[in-house]
């Protein structure tokens, strides 16, 4: 009830706000928003934190019988933190708008609070379709908010965005309707319950009649859709285009929870449905990574934009993030959720300061910004703190998560030492993915240096704001705060968080941790081995037509 | 064919009104004349009654034995074709003689010679019997004359649609193609007929079965038997398929859509998007039923005789991507929707390449007949909004607003209109969870399902092209602005086609809620209307009475043996 | 979500009630240590939390003045309040830890990075904020927290320029920030917690260097000095994950045991897994960085930028002895590694050299005085290179006050002069009125850096030196010769500098800027001149002495550097009241994989004059006087004006190497052009590739349909024939492709 609530009353809000009236339409939404804050606190103290494992809060009624869709909603504890971090970045959004947004008020904070509600799906969706339905609705509101309130460039960022995310994912639905249609194939027993089914649980235990190759085919296209959202390094490009062009809220949702659709979904689907060729591939997919950690982050090192800068940043994160979930041990996927987390909380702080910078200057351009701090000492301080906790100081929250995720793969088929665990990356890998926090200390460093510290410059003809003060506000205080206290706190005292994601994460691995090179070690799959090509049955269907 | 007699009574239904229609129009009293739109729809929708076996037997006109035999096709095609139909009819009501009537309202005598409502309306509803006529169809003839009496009426409705030079133009251009495709089918069917000595569909497929025509078998790779047919039957399949692509507008018969669909009024164009692609569709069915999805002589392979797969394959590729990078050009909103209008058929060809199957996820001729709806549905609203705008031309006569330019804004400024773009556009593009993805997921289910995974890939790809100008459609009322220059479009007096955007909109939402039932019916009429045309009348009864029922599990009611055996 | 609160608060209360937790922690020391028992008589140390918590405290406060705007001293007192009880409490805390007997001591703190993924050992990961107090750490803390509070006393001074535009919160919000990650680093009882401290006092270091914010250069020294940071921190990172993988745990306790267990085996014969030897060499990077070695040392230099008493602290006494620290804290995993531990004593000899020879050249006494530091922090390396622990560790002990006293000295002189700092300009301060109590701090400091006879420098220098006679290694004669060089340099040195700007005329050129290295903006001089009413032109310029603050903290760590000596005498059977710390803590591991026990005492001799440490007495000795009467005679004797020496002839006939080592030898641009200049043309490399290569590809998938689209729109010709006949193509076309169909398929095998 309490996720449904989640779900809902941001898109109520949504619709609230939209036939309500233009002036106060902000004040309404961000009404909105905190209630579905004061839900997502509910839930978090009505969860059972003692079997985070299990889906929780569960709801579901049939949809489509006959293909076993069914709208199915729940939560374990990756979905609700993941929620929570939605939650709590929604009034923060609307309230950092404020000031930025002055035409068609209505349609922006609408398209605002339902993109927070279809985020929340995505990550409560317990049913592929349903999962892929709003996966794609996040498309709508999100083109909308770049191509009416975008910078120059707008109308480009947002077609672009939509059409590459768009051509992706529907590959993913063809991937995942295969499996769907693999499992018809089925011989129907006790353990498996053949025909048509989208829901996850069933569908995890297809993937042991599927050849290797089969899923190869079907990891691939989950890659199409799932790699373009992360954004993973070759297919990334559209990211940053989107950033610089999208209105500061929009990019905060963007980087904050829209780039975790992707990588929560290769945790939450490509693990499950193609367990043996994630195997196969994390080599690469942690090679692609580390590239794009180093390529990303040397990149930023040359940008004269700032919030170009952090949008490339953002491939260079989520390039570990991607790392620590390929590593496919405890600490190295529980480092990539809590990545997710952090990642959100930083990054999105981080365009949101240079938000408020922007709408006092009208540029982001780095020659024309400097020495910030002598003139507006708030700002520099939380820029300063937000940087640090995006480039990973040990006691912010960044920090734990790049450790995690840089040991987790170190460990991954490190078997020779008592620490090691099963996997296929090992020490190279976090030896190259480590020397991305020198890179990562010299853009983020560059840019603090050149914007925050330094003499101070300003753009020629600059005029002070009419109504904004010099330093921040209150409201932009009160915006920026929560975050940094968020950092803070994930970063000095991430137990709970960690020890919440325990369970869930060690029972989604049992998918894999069977095809791992040295499996006979560890001591899983009371599961057969999946079966040679041969046995999976891929024919039936059309055999008994 | 008594039997068949009682399953027509919608056609009847609706020849009478015709007939009628063609009298009312010409009456002296503009009340009277006024009541043809109302009368029309009041046919139509007693046709679709009627064409619901349960009303029919409510009024005796089946007894309840042949309604439980009555095969379970016509009725879905009939009361979906109706419905359709009565969605556009407020959208089409005043295509013709406005000029007439209002003068006729300033006091000037009217003139029955140059009315032309009566036959509007009356062509309208006998288009709609002929199609009608195509689900119910067995026979090579029936068929062929089936979907004539679909199409020449609506070459002459595209002439009427306008004054302009440019419908008559488009009115003689869809004629010749037309009778060049007709042509076409009907060399087909004689083919067909000499190859295999009948005209019955149910003929036909038990010669296919019997493995008369079939002249030989190579093998090909992994052990897959490759049967050949008779040239003459292969040619003639040709023949046919290609001649009623020209009514799906399929390539290679495609190139009128464009210049036909903007050359006439948007509310015929949106006609024409529609029926007589239903008919070609239901031919197509019930023809390539004929040709089973079996091989000849053993269970092996499980798709269509070679030939005709490769032939469909190369149809619905070329199909989806020639209409979408076409309508990636076009700067005229109609234009976009006709070649839309052939990519839609592209995807439907591949679930008809699919073919029949256990579940409606993996049946590709239901998926065909689901798609048809959802198509007409988003079609229609999309062909409303554009018919419902009007500008000012450079020659100061008033015109359809059908540039995208035009479209700017519209969300603020006809707000009703705009939105209802915006949702047919995106209920075209088949974004979740409009009505439109739930008809493209059948679509690629089935396509994977039988194993023609490149085609779903090219399908995918296409798609998601496809956002490309349904994105413009969509955005240009809600996001873009109007430049001040340019003039601004006025809504069009005929306040029944915003009846029909805003209904058509409503419907690509609210639709979603019967998915499930919807999808099981058409399931259910393609499996039965396939195993009429391959097993006969009788056999079916013998076999497959009760008809299996359909649940979530595709296998219930299967005997064990086959499930042992996979 | 409640109950993790619940349980930090419980934490929280019991810890602070009660000591160190019993059970799985207290396992039996690896080395000699008795067992250490919190039997209910064992003395509580649970106010160990206290030490790291209230310099966090006094962060906390000042960052709330901070807010406030305040613009009085309450910052500086406050932290000198906090850092004086800080450091009263780490004297309890060691003496408590000594007089129990017990090894050492862990109190628990909270959680802080916890997580399980099965049962036993290396299928769990826990690094607590758990602090471990053994004699090496109780040493660290003792000077660390001292000098903390003597140095905050002195810049509240220093520092009174900043009270006007309350920037001096800043200041003591980060020095206090400083100190917490210091003790964090030293007192953490896992290595995840030491690299918390590791990169807490990098990012202090950044903030205090980059003090003078509207300053480029001190910006840029700060971005130099935490990014080569991160380099050595990689090193360290990796080698905290090899720790784990390799003891399946990071925490000192488990890894000390499994370490013995190790040496027993090797001792054994066995031979050391790769990825065990691998830990040391990587751990070896972290350190070069942190302590600026040789090849990272770079940033200290620049990191002068920084206002003097952070120069003091934390760029001479604390910050960068963390690199000695670390190996020291870990040297039984490099006992056994010998590899490493020959790394790291040639890495310590050469960079002792190589920044002795640079500090012999350059004329701005702060960075000499930065030189030296790194010289001296390379004589530590190489103490511990040759395992002598002991000498390292004092060495670092005397160090840091005598460094201290000349940084603070130096800061004085940059204080009264207007932040001159040339020693060609400054000449004869012992005449200048009020310049007593600096000049004599300056000259013992330059008495204890020179290692003169009898003062503290001159017994620990001697250990390691003499140690490296002692040791077998390869070329570790040769490793003690150049150290025996280095020394000699150093004497030079630093009495060069202490002659010109002490001795000699009296004569004084003001600098640049007010109030130590302090740019003003306009408005700000003219108010500074009002309050200090000094003015720019040298005509009526008067140096403006050192107050009662300055003087007094000079004073006691005058007293201090002197005192320093006197633990040399103490505990003599261990070589000193600091080797009987290092005796008893895990640092005192000397067993070598191959089993050669290397303790001092088996008799080497010097070139055959017999036990190298009582010959080093004499040598070591007559070297420094050497060196430093070579300073006299070049800067002092006969010297008429500031700017002129008979050094200056020399200089000339020296010519291109003289230059060469002004100007550094050119380290700094050489990096430049090896590593920076190359990145960055990969970076626009790269920025260049993403816009056309791989957004080009993407722009061209995206531009295809519409291309392919206009090459087909001419079939749309509006032709009624042209319709036809493309039609009946079509037909023929597609007749023909039915009929080959069959054998298309089977010709493609399906």
């Amino acid at each position: 009830m309490l996720m449904l609530a989640l779900l809902l009353i941001p898109l109520i809000g949504a619709v609230v706000v939209a036939v309500g009236g233009e002036r106060e339409s902000k004040h309404v939404a961000l009404g909105w928003t905190l209630l579905a804050c004061v839900a997502a606190v509910a839930s978090v103290f009505a969860f059972n934190w003692s079997d985070a494992a299990t889906a929780q809060f569960e709801m579901r009624a049939p949809f489509l019988p006959h293909y076993g869709i069914n709208l199915w909603i729940a939560a374990d504890s990756v979905s609700l933190l993941l929620v929570l971090l939605t939650a709590l970045l929604g009034p923060l959004c609307v309230l950092g708008s404020y000031s930025s947004v002055h035409h068609r008020q209505r349609l922006y904070y609408a398209s605002l609070l339902a993109l927070q509600s279809f985020v929340t799906g995505v990550f409560l969706a317990q049913d592929v379709i349903l999962f892929y339905v709003f996966f794609e609705l996040t498309l709508a509101p999100m083109f909308v908010l770049i191509r009416e309130w975008g910078g120059a460039n707008r109308k480009k960022a947002s077609v672009k965005f939509f059409l590459y995310t768009f051509t992706g994912s529907i590959l993913t639905l063809a991937g995942v309707i295969y499996v769907a249609w693999a499992r018809t194939g089925l011989i129907e027993t006790a353990a498996v319950n053949a025909g048509w089914t989208f829901s996850l649980e069933f569908l995890t235990d297809t993937a042991r009649f599927m050849s290797s190759s089969e899923q190869t085919v079907v990891l691939l296209a989950l890659l199409a859709g799932f790699a373009v959202k992360v954004p993973l390094f070759p297919v990334h490009t559209w990211l940053p285009l989107a950033h610089t062009e999208a209105p500061t809220a929009g990019s905060v949702v963007l980087a904050g929870v829209l780039l975790k659709l992707g990588t929560y979904a290769l945790y939450k689907i490509a693990i499950p449905l193609a367990p043996a060729a994630f195997v196969a591939f994390a080599p690469y997919v942690a090679a692609v990574s580390i590239i794009g950690i180093l390529y990303a982050g040397l990149i930023c090192w040359t940008q004269r934009d700032v919030k170009k800068l952090v949008a490339y940043s953002s491939v260079s994160h989520l390039g570990f993030c991607i790392l620590g979930l390929v590593a496919m041990n405890a600490v190295g996927v529980g480092g990539s959720i809590l990545y997710m987390i952090n990642h959100g909380l930083s990054t999105g702080a981080l365009f949101l300061c240079i938000g408020m910078i922007y709408e006092r200057y009208h540029t982001r351009d780095m020659d024309e910004l400097g020495g910030l701090a002598s003139k507006m000492p708030v700002w520099a301080f939380f820029m300063v703190f937000f940087s640090l906790a995006s480039v990973g100081l040990p006691g912010l929250n960044g920090f734990v998560s790049e450790f995690m995720c840089m040991l987790g793969a170190f460990q991954a088929g490190a078997a020779w030492g008592p620490g090691g665990t099963g996997g296929v990356l090992g020490p190279w890998f976090a030896a190259f993915a480590a020397t991305g926090m020198v890179v990562g200390a010299m853009y983020i460093l560059y840019m603090v240096g050149k914007v925050v510290f330094g003499p101070l410059t300003e753009p020629r003809g600059h005029h002070p704001h009419e109504t904004l003060p010099t330093d921040l506000n209150l409201r932009e205080i009160t915006v920026l705060t929560p975050l940094a206290v968020a950092c803070l706190v994930l970063g000095v005292y991430p137990t709970p968080v960690i020890r919440s994601l325990e369970a869930p994460i060690i029972e989604q691995l049992a998918h894999v941790e069977r095809y791992f090179p040295e499996a006979e070690a560890v001591e899983t799959s009371e599961l057969e081995r999946p079966e040679p090509a041969g046995a999976s049955i891929v024919a039936a269907e059309g055999g008994l037509r | 064919m008594k039997e068949k007699l009682l399953l027509l009574h919608p056609e009847i239904a609706l020849f009478a009104g015709a007939c009628l229609l063609m009298v009312l129009g010409l009456s002296k009293s503009a009340t009277l004349r006024s009541l043809c739109a109302p009368v029309t729809g009041l046919v139509i929708l007693i046709a679709g009654l009627l064409a619901i076996p349960e009303v029919a037997e409510r009024l005796g006109l089946l007894t309840a034995e042949q309604r439980s035999t009555a095969p379970l096709l016509l009725p879905y095609a009939k009361a979906m074709v109706a419905g359709v139909a009565l969605l556009l009819l407020p959208l089409m009501t005043g295509v013709v003689d406005r000029a007439l009537e209002s003068r006729a309202v300033r006091g000037q005598p009217f003139d029955p010679g140059r009315s032309l409502r009566g036959e509007f309306y009356a062509f309208l509803l006998f288009s709609l019997t002929g199609v009608m006529l195509c689900a119910s169809a067995d026979d090579l003839i029936w068929l062929f004359l089936a979907l004539e009496l679909t199409s020449l009426p609506t070459y002459i409705m595209v002439a009427l649609s306008t004054e302009r030079l440019r419908s008559m133009e488009a009115g003689v251009k869809y004629f010749f193609l037309g009778a060049f495709g007709a042509a076409t089918f009907l060399m087909g069917f004689a083919l067909l007929y000499g190859a295999a000595g009948t005209t019955s569909l149910t003929g036909l497929s038990q010669m296919m079965t019997l493995g008369i025509i079939e002249t030989g078998a190579t093998e090909a790779a992994r052990g897959v038997q490759v049967y050949e047919l008779s040239p003459m039957f292969i040619a003639g399949m040709t023949l046919a398929v290609l001649g009623i692509a020209f009514k799906i507008a399929a390539v290679p018969m495609h190139f009128y859509a464009a210049d036909v669909y903007q050359g006439a009024a948007a509310p015929v164009s949106a006609y024409l998007a529609f029926a007589p692609k239903a008919a070609g569709f239901f031919a197509l069915v019930s023809l390539l039923s004929a040709v089973t999805w079996y091989a000849p002589i053993d269970g092996g392979a499980t798709t269509l005789p070679e030939s005709l797969r490769v032939l469909l394959w190369v149809m619905a590729a070329l199909t989806m991507t020639i209409g979408n990078v076409l309508a990636l050009q076009q700067r005229s909103a109609k234009r976009i929707l006709a070649y839309s209008s052939i990519a839609h058929s592209g995807y439907m060809l591949v679930a008809l390449m699919a073919g029949p199957g256990r579940s409606p996820a993996s049946d590709g001729l239901g998926a065909v007949l689901f798609y048809l709806l959802v198509y007409g549905v988003s079609n229609a609203g999309a062909f409303a909004v554009i018919g419902a705008l009007e500008k000012r031309n450079a020659r100061g006569e008033m015109v359809e607003a059908e540039n995208l330019d035009d479209l700017r804004g519209l969300c603020r400024s006809h707000p009703l209109l705009g939105w209802s773009l915006v949702i047919s556009a995106l209920g075209l593009l088949g974004l979740p969870p409009l009505f439109g993805f739930w008809g493209k997921l059948p679509l690629f289910s089935s396509g994977l399902a039988a194993g023609e995974i490149a085609l779903v890939v090219i399908l995918a790809i296409n798609s998601a092209a496809a956002a490309f100008y349904y994105l413009r459609l969509a955005a240009a009322p809600l996001l873009d602005r109007l430049d001040d220059h340019q003039p601004r479009p006025v809504e069009s007096t005929l306040s029944g086609r915003r009846v029909t955007a805003v209904l058509s909109a409503i419907a690509a939402i609210g639709l979603v809620a019967f998915t499930a039932p919807l999808q099981v019916t058409t399931h259910r009429a393609a499996e039965d209307a396939y195993q009429r045309v391959t097993l006969g009348e009788r056999a079916r009864d013998v076999i497959f009475r009760p008809a299996p029922e359909v649940a979530s599990d595709e296998r219930a009611g299967e005997p064990v043996a086959t499930a042992a055996e996979r | 979500m409640l109950e993790p609160v619940a349980q930090l608060a419980t934490r929280l209360l019991s810890s602070a009630a009660l000591a160190a937790e019993p059970g799985e922690k207290a396992v039996a020391h690896p080395i000699q240590l008795p067992e250490l028992t919190n039997a209910p008589g064992g003395p509580s140390l649970a106010y160990l939390l206290l030490i790291p918590l209230l310099p966090l405290i006094g962060a906390v406060l000042c960052a709330i003045y901070r807010a406030l705007g305040l613009r009085n001293k309450s910052a500086a007192w406050t932290s000198v309040a906090l850092l004086a009880a800080s450091f009263i409490l780490s004297v309890m805390a060691c003496l408590d830890v000594v007089a129990s007997g017990t090894g050492r001591a862990i109190v628990h703190g909270f959680e802080w990075i916890n997580m399980t993924w099965g049962a036993g050992e290396g299928r769990s990961i826990s690094a607590d904020f758990s602090f471990y107090l053994d004699p090496i750490s109780g040493l660290w803390m003792l000077f660390v927290t001292g000098l903390a509070t003597l140095i905050a006393l002195y810049a509240s001074e220093y520092m009174s320029g900043d009270v006007r535009n309350a920037r001096i919160n800043r200041f003591y919000g980060a020095f206090c920030l400083f100190v917490f990650s210091m003790a964090c680093l030293v007192m953490g009882d896992n290595l995840l917690l030491l690299f918390l401290g590791w990169e807490g006092v990098g990012l202090c270091s950044y903030l205090l260097i980059g003090y003078y914010h509207d300053k480029p250069s001190a910006v840029a020294a700060a971005k130099k000095a935490f990014i080569l940071n991160r380099v050595g921190d990689v090193g360290l990172a990796l080698g905290i994950m090899f720790t784990f993988v390799a003891f399946g745990s990071i925490e000192y306790d488990v890894i000390f045991r499994k370490t013995a267990e190790l040496q027993e085996a090797a001792l054994a014969g066995a031979t050391i897994p790769w990825f065990v030897e691998a830990i040391p060499l990587l751990f070896m990077v972290g350190a070069f960085g942190k302590s600026a070695q040789l090849p990272l040392y770079v940033w200290l230099p620049d990191a002068m930028e920084g206002p003097t008493p952070v120069s003091a602290l934390i760029h001479a006494a604390t910050m960068v002895t963390a690199g000695v620290y670390l190996i020291a804290r870990t040297l039984p995993l490099f006992a056994l590694n010998p590899d490493a531990l020959v790394w790291v004593a040639w890495i310590g000899g050469l960079t002792a050299l190589l920044a002795a020879t640079i500090g012999m050249a350059v004329f701005d006494i702060k960075r000499i005085m930065a030189y030296s530091t790194v010289s001296q922090l390379g004589y530590m390396f190489l103490g511990l290179g040759v395992l002598a622990p002991t000498g390292a560790a004092y060495h670092v002990f005397t160090h840091a006050f005598f460094k201290a006293t000349l940084f603070l000295a130096c800061g004085a002189v940059m204080h009264g002069f207007a932040g001159q700092l040339d020693l060609r300009k400054l000449s004869g301060l012992w005449g200048v009125k009020g310049w007593k109590v600096v000049s004599a701090a300056m000259l013992v400091g330059c008495l204890c850096l020179a290692g003169v006879p009898f003062t503290s420098g001159f017994f620990s220098k001697d250990q390691i030196i003499a140690e490296a006679f002692v040791t077998s290694g390869p070329g570790y004669t040769l490793l003690g010769l150049i150290a025996l060089l280095t020394a000699g340099l150093t004497a030079y040195y630093s009495f060069r500098a202490y002659f010109r700007v002490f001795h000699g005329p009296v004569e004084y050129h003001p600098g640049a800027d007010h109030h130590g290295d302090e740019p003003l903006a306009e408005e700000e001089a003219k108010e500074n001149e009002v309050a200090h009413g000094h003015a720019h032109d040298d005509r009526h310029f008067h140096p403006h002495a050192p107050g009662w603050a300055i003087n007094a903290v000079l004073a006691v760590l005058l007293v201090g550097s002197l005192l320093a000596a006197v633990p040399y005498f103490i505990d003599k059977d261990h070589k000193g009241w600091v080797g009987g710390l290092v005796h008893a803590s895990p640092t005192d591991a000397r067993v070598l994989p191959d089993g050669a026990q290397v303790i001092a005492g088996a008799k080497h001799s010097f070139f055959g004059l017999g036990d190298p440490h009582t010959v080093m007495y004499f040598v070591s000795g007559a070297i420094a006087l050497i060196g430093i009467a070579v300073a006299w005679w070049l800067h002092l004797a006969g010297r008429t004006s500031a700017a002129h020496s008979r050094a200056d002839a020399l200089k000339r006939r020296l010519g291109a190497i003289g230059r060469a080592a002004e100007h550094k030898w050119y380290v700094d641009e050489i990096y430049n052009v090896i590593f920076r200049v190359p990145l960055l043309v990969l970076a626009n490399l790269f920025y260049l590739l993403d816009k056309l290569l791989i957004d080009g590809l993407v722009e061209l998938f995206g531009a295809l349909p519409r291309w392919f689209g206009r090459r087909v729109q001419p079939i749309q010709s509006g032709s009624l024939q042209g319709y036809a006949a493309g039609m009946a193509a079509g037909v023929a076309l597609l007749l023909f492709l039915a009929w080959a169909a069959p054998a298309l398929v089977v010709w493609m095998g399906r």
